[in-house]
C-alpha cells in the first residue's frame, strides 16, 4: 500500500511539469458516436499516423450518446493539456446548441477547432423503382404537390434539415421519416418503403455502382470530385443556400495551449495531404481540404449560423 | 420474513407498479399525444402507464396465500443488510477511485468492499482477493483488451 | 448453381487456408470467445479496439479476423449464463433461465455441451444459407417494411409476456415495465427526451448491457450473498466424456435446435433485428408449443438449445444482407464495413463479384472458425465447470469488478455502471415482491421497434391504422396480425377450459421440493 502512495505522488509531481514536454504520454482522441461511423473511420485513419508523428500513442475513444452531446461534453469539461480531443461532427458543435433542450457544453466557448479533417457530401438517392430518373423530374414531382415521404437517420441531422429545406422551397407535400441511424433508413430506401433519402455518400457508393437505388443530386454546394456528373441539388432546383455535408474536424478544450493547437494543425494537415491518406479518404467519398486554425473556426461558425437559419425557416423544431 | 408477508407482498407490488405507472403517464403528459397519423411522443408513455397502474390494481386485489406465492417465498432470503450493502458499495467504489485513481485501485477496491459481505470471508482473505483479481485485471483488460483507462493516475483529469 | 457456388466455396477454402489467414482467423476466434465469456463488453468494442491493427493488415485477413471477433463471442457467451447465472451478453440473457437450474441439479456440463452443439447446427445452417440463398432471402428481407416489423414485434410481445414461471399476471407487469424502461430516451421522432430527468446520459435509453446485468448481476449476487446455496460440487470432477449430453437429451433438444435455428435466420434478415430478439423470440415460441411448459425454468433442456441455436443461426444470418447488399444489420456489422472501407473496398451488392476472395474467403473461414470454436469450447467444458468448485465468497466479488470493467467498457462511461448498480437495487427490490426480471428484458428489446416502427408505419400510411391488415400490399404484416390474433385467441380459450376444470374436479396444489423453488 505504501509503495502506491509513492507512486501516486511521483505522478501527482509529474503532472505539474506536463504543459512543458507535451506529449508525454497517450493522446485521447474522443469520437462522439460508437465505431464505425464517418467521424470514427476518419478519426482512426488519423490516430496511427498522428501518434507517429507526434512519438506517443494516440487512442480513439467512443462515447456515444444524445446525438455526440455525451463525448463533446467530456472534452468540453476536459483538462485542456492536449491529451483529451474531439473528433467533432456537424451534429455537436453546429446543430445541437440549437437544436437540444439542455445541451451540457456551448461548442462556441467550450471548444477550440483545431483542423478540419474531412467533408462528405450527402447524396439524394431514391428507390429504383421510383417513377423519376433525375434530379430535375424529381423535384418537378415534389412540385405537383402529390404526398411523398423522406427518411433521414434522425430528427436533427443535416439530411433531415435538408429535405425540409427543399419542402419548404419546393411547397412540397413531404412527411419526413426519421429512423434510428442511416442503417434502417437505407433500408427502407432500398425496399422502396420511403420516396426518398440523404445518406452520407460512402454509405450508397456500392448501392448506387449495383442500380439498386437512383443517386440523383448531391447535396454538397459544389459538385463532389467522387461524382463529378452528378449535379448539385443547388443547382438543378434553384435553392441558392443549399448546402449541406457531414464533416468532421477536430477539437479540443478551451484553455488549450496555443502550441499545442498548432502543432496539431499543422501535423494533421501533414498528414491529410500525404498520397495514401488522400486515397483512403477518396474511397470514403470524403473530400480534404486542409485549413489552418482560423480558417476551421469561421468554417465551424458559418455552418453553426446556417443551421440556425435553417431551423428558423423551416419551423423544424425538438420539443 | 418477517415484513413480508405474502399476502403484503402483492400488495406492495401492486402499489409499486402502480407508482411506477403514476410515474410514466405523468412524465407522458408533457409531451404531445398527437394524433393516429402524426403520433406525438406522449402517446406511449401515457398508454403504457395505464396499463400499468391497471395490473398494479389486479395484482393487489388478486393477492393471495395460493400455491405460486407460497412456493417463491421460500426463496426469499434472509435480511442481509451487510451482504446488501458491500455488494452496492464495492462497484460504487469502483466508479469513484475509477475516476479518481485509476483502474488497479479501483480494482482492488471493488473487489475488496465487496468479498467482505459474505460473513465467512476475512480480512487477509479479501485482501488476498483483491490483489489477484487487481493483477488479473489489470493485465487482461489494460493490457490485453486496451480498455482506455490508466492504470494509475491522479485527480480528475 | 448450386455447382458455381460449390465451386466458389472450394476457392473460398483456398483463401482461408492460407497459413496467414488461417492464424488471422484464430487470432479472431480465440479473442472473441474470451471477450465472451466476460461480462459487458460486447464484440462491438472489442472489435473497434482491434479496429486500428487491421490497417497494415491484407483486407481478406483483416475481415477474417474481426469477424471472427464476433462469432467467436457468442460461444463464449453462454457460460457464464449457465454456471453463475450471469448473462454476460444480452443475446445469452434468456439461457439463464434453464440453464442455471440445470447447473443446480448438477448438470451444467450438459447444458454446455447442448450450447455447443446447438450452436454449432444454428451457425452451419446460417453460412448455408449465405452461399447458397443469399440473394433469395434479401430480396424477402426487402419486403420488411415499418408495418411488417411493427407487427412482428406485437407478435413477440404477445408470446413472450409469460417468459418466466410465475404468476402471469406478474409477468405481463414485467413486460409492460420493460416496455416503460424502453421508451427512456430521446424519442425518434421529435427528439423529445421522454423519462430521462433531464438526465443527458439517458437520451440514448437504458443501455441493454446495464439493465441486464443489474437485474440478473447485481440482484443475483444481492438474492444469493450468504445463502450458502449447494451446488453439487462432485459433478466438478467428473471427466469430460461423462458430462456430455446422453442421447436422450440430444433426441429431446434436436427439434428445439431446428426450431431455434429458422427463427433466428429469419430475424437475421429483418434488419435491427439481431441475436437478443431472436433468442428471446423462439425461447417464448419454444414454451408455447412445448407440450410440458411447466418444466420450463425448472431447467429444461430445451430452454438452453432453442435461445442458442437461435443466436448463433441469426449471427451468421446478420453478414448476409451485410455482405451481400452492403447494408449492415447491426453496429457491429457497420463496423466491420466500415473497416472494409478503410481498406479501400466498397461494400455492396456488387462485392461478391469485384472481391470474391474476400466474401468466398469470409464464408469459408466460417466453417473453419465454427469448428475450431467446437473443439475448443467442448474441450474447455471440463475447465468451465471447474468453476462451480470456487466458493462463492470468491467467485461474487469478482464477478462484480468484471460487471464493473464490462459495462465500462462498453462505452467508456462510469456513469453506465452507476446505472447498473441502480438497475440491481431495483430488481433486487422486484425478486423480493416476487416478480421475476426476464420479461423486463423482453419487454425492453421488443418494445422500443414496436412504438418506432408503428409510429413510422402511421406516418407512411397517413394515419390509416388499415396497413397492418391490407392482404393485396402488406400480406406479411396480416399474417402476423393473424398469428397474434390467434395466440390470443388460444389463450382465452385455454384459460376458461382451465377454469371450468379447476372449479369441478379440484386438483390438488403440486408439492414443490425446495431445491425447485428458487426462481
Amino acid at each position: 500500500m505504501a509503495r502506491l502512495l509513492v507512486l501516486l505522488f511521483v505522478f501527482a509531481l509529474s503532472a505539474a511539469a506536463q504543459a512543458q514536454n507535451w506529449p508525454h504520454r497517450q493522446v485521447h482522441i474522443i469520437v462522439a458516436y460508437s465505431a464505425g461511423g464517418t467521424g470514427d473511420v476518419v478519426a482512426r485513419n488519423l490516430s496511427d499516423k498522428l501518434g507517429q508523428a507526434l512519438g506517443q500513442s494516440v487512442v480513439v475513444e467512443n462515447r456515444a450518446g444524445a446525438s455526440g452531446a455525451i463525448g463533446a461534453r467530456a472534452v468540453a469539461t476536459a483538462t485542456p493539456d492536449g491529451y483529451t480531443l474531439l473528433m467533432g461532427q456537424t451534429a455537436e458543435i453546429s446543430v445541437n446548441q440549437h437544436w437540444l433542450k439542455d445541451n451540457g457544453y456551448d461548442p462556441e466557448t467550450d471548444l477550440v477547432p483545431i483542423a478540419l479533417c474531412a467533408v462528405v457530401p450527402l447524396a439524394m438517392v431514391v428507390p429504383k423503382t421510383a417513377p423519376y430518373s433525375t434530379a430535375a423530374e424529381y423535384f418537378a414531382f415534389l412540385k405537383s404537390g402529390k404526398p411523398s415521404t423522406f427518411a433521414s437517420a434522425g430528427s436533427g441531422t443535416p439530411g433531415h434539415f435538408a429535405g425540409e429545406l427543399l419542402k419548404l422551397r419546393l411547397k412540397a407535400n413531404m412527411t419526413h421519416v426519421p429512423y434510428k441511424g442511416a442503417t434502417p433508413a437505407l433500408n427502407d430506401l432500398v425496399g422502396g418503403h420511403v420516396d426518398m433519402y440523404f445518406p452520407g455518400m460512402p454509405a450508397v457508393t456500392g448501392l448506387v455502382q449495383s442500380n439498386s437505388v437512383k443517386f440523383l443530386a448531391v447535396s454538397s454546394g459544389t459538385r463532389s470530385p467522387s461524382a463529378p456528373n452528378v449535379p448539385t441539388v443547388k443547382e438543378t432546383s434553384g435553392i441558392d443556400n443549399f448546402d449541406f455535408t457531414l464533416w468532421a474536424a477536430l477539437f479540443a478544450p478551451k484553455g488549450t495551449p496555443k502550441e499545442i493547437v498548432a502543432r496539431l494543425n499543422a501535423e494533421v494537415n501533414k498528414i491529410l495531404s500525404s498520397e495514401d491518406t488522400k486515397a483512403r479518404f477518396a474511397t470514403l467519398g470524403a473530400e480534404i481540404r486542409t485549413f489552418t486554425v482560423e480558417q476551421t473556426a469561421a468554417f465551424a461558425k458559418a455552418e453553426s449560423a446556417k443551421y440556425l437559419q435553417v431551423i428558423k425557416d423551416t419551423g423544424a423544431k425538438a420539443e | 420474513m418477517g415484513f413480508l408477508s405474502h399476502i403484503k407482498r402483492d400488495y406492495y407490488a401492486g402499489a409499486l407498479m402502480v407508482l411506477i405507472g403514476l410515474i410514466a403517464a405523468n412524465d407522458g403528459r408533457g409531451y404531445s399525444i398527437g394524433t393516429l397519423r402524426q403520433m406525438g411522443p406522449g402517446y406511449f408513455p401515457i398508454a403504457l402507464g395505464i396499463i400499468l397502474i391497471f395490473l398494479g390494481i389486479l395484482i393487489a386485489a388478486t393477492a393471495s396465500t395460493g400455491g405460486e406465492a407460497h412456493e417463491e417465498a421460500k426463496a426469499l432470503p434472509h435480511n442481509e443488510w451487510r451482504g446488501w450493502f458491500c455488494i452496492i458499495a464495492g462497484p460504487v467504489s469502483f466508479i469513484i477511485l475509477g475516476k479518481l485513481t485509476g483502474l488497479a485501485l479501483a480494482t482492488f477496491a471493488c473487489v475488496f468492499v465487496s468479498s467482505l459481505g459474505d460473513r465467512h470471508t476475512t480480512l487477509r482473505g479479501g485482501l488476498i482477493l483483491a490483489t489477484c483479481v487487481t493483477v488479473f485485471g489489470v493485465l487482461v483488460f489494460h493490457y490485453l483488451l486496451k480498455i482506455p483507462m490508466p492504470v494509475f493516475k491522479f485527480g480528475l483529469s | 448453381m448450386i455447382a458455381t457456388a460449390l465451386q466458389d466455396l472450394w476457392y473460398g477454402f483456398g483463401v482461408a487456408l492460407e497459413p496467414h489467414n488461417l492464424l488471422w482467423c484464430f487470432v479472431g476466434i480465440l479473442v472473441g470467445n474470451m471477450v465472451g465469456v466476460l461480462p459487458g463488453m460486447g464484440p462491438l468494442a472489442t472489435i473497434s479496439i482491434l479496429l486500428p491493427l487491421t490497417f497494415g493488415m491484407k483486407p481478406v485477413a483483416a475481415i477474417l479476423m474481426l469477424a471472427g471477433v464476433y462469432y467467436g463471442a457468442q460461444y463464449g457467451g453462454a457460460i457464464c449464463s449457465i454456471l453463475l447465472n450471469l448473462p454476460c451478453h444480452p443475446p445469452h440473457a434468456v439461457t439463464c433461465l434453464d440453464g442455471y437450474p440445470m447447473t443446480k441439479q448438477g448438470r451444467g456440463g450438459v447444458a454446455l455441451g447442448i450450447t455447443v452443439i446447438g450452436s454449432f447446427i444454428g451457425a452451419s445452417f446460417g453460412i448455408t444459407e449465405m452461399i447458397f440463398l443469399a440473394p433469395v432471402l434479401v430480396s424477402v428481407a426487402l419486403k420488411f417494411g415499418p408495418a411488417e416489423v411493427c407487427s412482428l414485434m406485437l407478435l413477440g410481445l404477445l408470446a413472450g409476456s409469460t417468459l418466466a414461471r410465475g404468476s402471469p399476471l406478474k409477468g405481463v407487469a414485467m413486460t409492460v415495465l420493460g416496455l416503460i424502461i424502453g421508451i427512456c430516451g430521446a424519442d425518434i421522432e421529435t427528439g423529445t427526451p421522454r423519462l430521462t430527468f433531464g438526465i443527458l446520459e439517458l437520451y440514448d435509453g437504458v443501455e441493454i448491457v446495464a439493465l441486464a446485468l443489474g437485474l440478473f448481476g447485481i440482484a443475483e449476487f444481492m438474492k444469493s450473498v450468504n445463502q450458502d446455496i449447494k451446488i453439487d460440487a462432485k459433478y466438478a470432477k467428473v471427466r469430460v466424456r461423462d458430462m456430455w449430453p446422453s442421447k436422450d437429451d440430444m433426441r429431446v433438444a434436436f427439434f428445439p435446435w431446428i426450431r431455434g435455428t429458422l427463427i433466428g435466420s429469419m430475424c437475421a434478415l429483418i434488419p435491427g433485428t439481431g441475436p437478443t430478439i431472436a433468442s428471446f423470440v423462439s425461447y417464448a415460441t419454444e414454451k408455447k408449443i412445448s407440450r410440458h411448459p411447466e418444466k420450463f425454468g425448472r431447467g429444461a433442456i430445451e430452454g438452453v438449445a432453442c435461445p442458442e441455436a437461435s443466436t448463433h443461426s441469426s449471427v451468421q444470418g446478420d453478414f448476409i444482407p451485410t455482405m451481400s447488399l452492403g447494408i449492415p444489420g447491426d453496429t457491429v456489422m457497420a463496423l466491420l464495413l466500415g473497416a472494409l472501407m478503410i481498406q479501400g473496398i466498397v461494400p455492396g451488392p456488387q462485392l461478391i463479384s469485384q472481391h470474391p476472395d474476400i466474401f468466398w474467403g469470409l464464408i469459408a473461414s466460417f466453417w473453419i472458425g465454427n469448428i475450431l470454436l467446437v473443439i475448443l469450447n467442448v474441450l474447455m467444458i471440463g475447465l468451465w465447470v471447474k468453476l462451480l468448485a470456487v466458493p462463492y465468497k470468491l467467485l461474487y466479488p469478482s464477478a462484480l469488478f468484471f460487471v464493473c470493467i464490462g459495462v465500462y467498457g462498453a462505452n467508456n462511461d462510469m456513469f453506465q455502471v452507476m446505472l447498473t448498480i441502480l438497475i440491481g437495487m431495483f430488481g433486487y427490490v422486484l425478486l423480493l415482491l416476487g416478480f421475476h426480471p426476464a420479461p423486463i428484458l423482453l419487454g425492453f428489446v421488443l418494445g422500443p421497434r414496436f412504438e418506432e416502427n408503428f409510429r413510422r408505419a402511421m406516418l407512411i400510411s397517413r394515419g390509416d391504422i388499415t396497413v397492418f391488415v391490407d392482404i393485396k400490399n402488406h400480406p406479411i404484416s396480416t399474417a402476423f396480425v393473424g398469428l397474434s390474433v390467434l395466440l390470443i385467441a388460444v389463450q382465452i380459450y385455454l384459460w376458461i377450459r382451465r377454469t371450468n376444470w379447476t372449479a369441478l374436479v379440484k386438483t390438488p396444489k403440486v408439492p414443490v421440493t425446495p431445491s425447485e423453488a428458487e426462481g
